[in-house]
């Protein structure tokens, strides 16, 4: 079983009723897992990300420790780290960006110096390449995506940082693992999206990238399916409950 | 593995799928009881009658090697109408159990209407893609009001909406009422509250299992066991609505 899923989603969805949304406790308990890293929906959607964080930060208040938010925050709105993220008694413990929903492109000199903050304050970066299935969107939410290959580039090049790609498809991972290998800090996470029949077995069977993470994108989608495979493929989840020890500290 | 038996109504002999032992392996592995074969879809978006004869021998192939396991779909185009009419009564002959539509022609089209003629004949069901993609459909890809409208069109017709029409609200709003319809959630879209939506829209008789494998089975059979506490109801969606819509012993 996962430990830690590190990408779900919490607070009211624009377009849809999503079961547990508002109830992260009662989704990790659904779920079977004892941790949840949370992007907060108002954090994504609200004109200022942080204004909808700390929304749902106070929404999340009687809510056990296992129940815990990425920091969404908008480098081209003067956002950045709060001093509390990461400190004990804080929910938030990440610095979370969502460049192709906000509309910002990855290399913006902005986008860097909030990397090099985050990781002054000892917070992962997490780069959310996805709100759900671009396909499946609302019309209004069917976004473009940065191209795989500037992504990796980006990848590349950013500020030292423990660093997290989410809600990957299995064919991004691969692309990733691949290119982006030497990159140190680099985790990628796998749960979101499924594949063809033995694409997560491809994908853990390489050696020469290890770092993998869970994170299912529930309730947005279903978790079980993803998980099941993923097992399979991974023989349990030992190798991401220990990355996610690495990144998120659960 | 399996707690009550599958029925997998939607699976390509392509890729991974793409040799009888890899087929029969997967359905080894996972205990799946059967399966509809839809075929390798040769030919890309509109194939040409040649290329139709070829992907379903490739269908009757794999058929006659899983006779036990596997219901031939027959894949036909129906911008070639008289071609596709010809193609179904010669794979008919060879004990097809259905009929594939793609994207070559959208749906509610006239073209459709003479397969549909012989599948009522027959009594077989047509499985049909559907999508909303918000990224935008293919020119002959079928939206949920283009499956609705033929469905409508053909009462006596026994029709599958593959996908739930990707966008679940979409499609389960566009048949409501439908009784000549049935759904399945095959492929890489694993949007939460699908199944869940779709048993108060078309109630728990009406959802088949599917995977449009080699899309991962554990991944597709994962979201039922989600979606869907009650036994019972799950052993209809694995199993005992296809093997009845099948059969033709469905409730009207």
């Amino acid at each position: 079983m996962p430990t830690t899923d590190g990408c779900l989603f919490t607070g009211p969805c624009p377009f849809r009723a999503l079961r547990d949304a508002e109830a992260p406790g009662r989704l990790l308990a659904r779920l079977g897992v004892g941790s949840g890293g949370f992007v907060s929906f108002p954090s994504l959607f609200y004109h200022t990300p942080q204004a909808g964080l700390a929304q749902t930060e106070a929404a999340l208040a009687l809510e056990g420790p296992g129940v815990w938010l990425h920091g969404t925050t908008h480098p081209l709105r003067n956002e950045r780290a709060q001093p509390h993220w990461g400190q004990p008694g804080s929910r938030v413990r990440t610095l979370l960006l969502a460049p192709d929903l906000h509309h910002y492109p990855l290399e913006e000199p902005r986008v860097a110096r909030v990397v090099e903050h985050a990781a002054q304050a000892g917070l992962p970066v997490v780069l959310l390449r996805r709100v759900g299935d671009r396909r499946l969107a609302p019309d209004w939410l069917a976004l473009e995506e940065t191209p795989l290959e500037r992504l990796c580039q980006w990848v590349q090049s950013a500020p030292p940082c423990r660093l997290v790609i989410s809600q990957l498809t299995p064919h991004e991972a691969a692309t990733l693992a691949d290119e982006c290998a030497s990159r140190p800090g680099l985790y990628l996470e796998l749960g979101g999206f499924a594949g063809p029949e033995g694409s997560f077995a491809e994908l853990l069977a390489r050696g020469d990238f290890t770092r993998w993470l869970y994170g299912s994108g529930a309730p947005l989608h279903y978790a079980l399916g993803n998980r099941h495979a993923l097992a399979e493929a991974a023989g349990g989840f030992a190798r991401f409950n220990t990355h996610a020890q690495e990144v998120y500290g659960s | 593995m399996e707690a009550e038996p599958v029925w997998d109504c939607h699976v390509h002999n392509w890729h991974g799928f793409g040799e009888v032992a890899a087929l029969r392996a997967h359905l080894q592995r996972y205990g799946i009881r059967r399966i509809n074969l839809l075929g390798p879809l040769l030919g890309g978006f509109s194939p040409t009658p040649a290329e139709v004869e070829a992907c379903n021998a490739r269908t009757r192939a794999f058929r006659d090697a899983l006779p036990e396991q596997v219901a031939a779909y027959c894949y036909l185009n129906p911008a070639h109408p008289r071609h596709a009419v010809a193609e179904w009564r010669r794979c008919r002959e060879a004990g097809f159990a259905g009929v594939k539509l793609w994207v070559a022609l959208r749906c509610h089209e006239a073209g459709v209407d003479a397969i549909v003629h012989e599948a009522v004949e027959a009594e077989v069901p047509i499985l049909i893609h559907v999508w909303t993609k918000a990224t935008g459909n293919l020119p002959g890809e079928s939206t949920p009001d283009d499956f609705a409208a033929l469905a409508a069109r053909h009462p006596a017709g026994r029709f599958i909406m593959a996908h739930i029409g990707g966008r679940y609200e979409q499609g389960l709003a566009a048949i409501g009422g439908l009784r000549n319809v049935w759904l399945d959630y095959a492929g890489g879209a694993n949007e939460a509250g699908a199944y869940e939506r779709a048993l108060e829209v078309v109630g728990p008789t009406r959802l088949l299992f599917g995977t449009d494998g080699p899309c991962s089975y554990l991944a597709c059979r994962g979201r039922v066991l989600e979606a869907v506490a009650d036994a019972a109801t799950r052993r209809l969606i694995f199993h005992d609505n296809m093997a009845a819509l099948a059969a033709g012993t469905f409730l009207p």
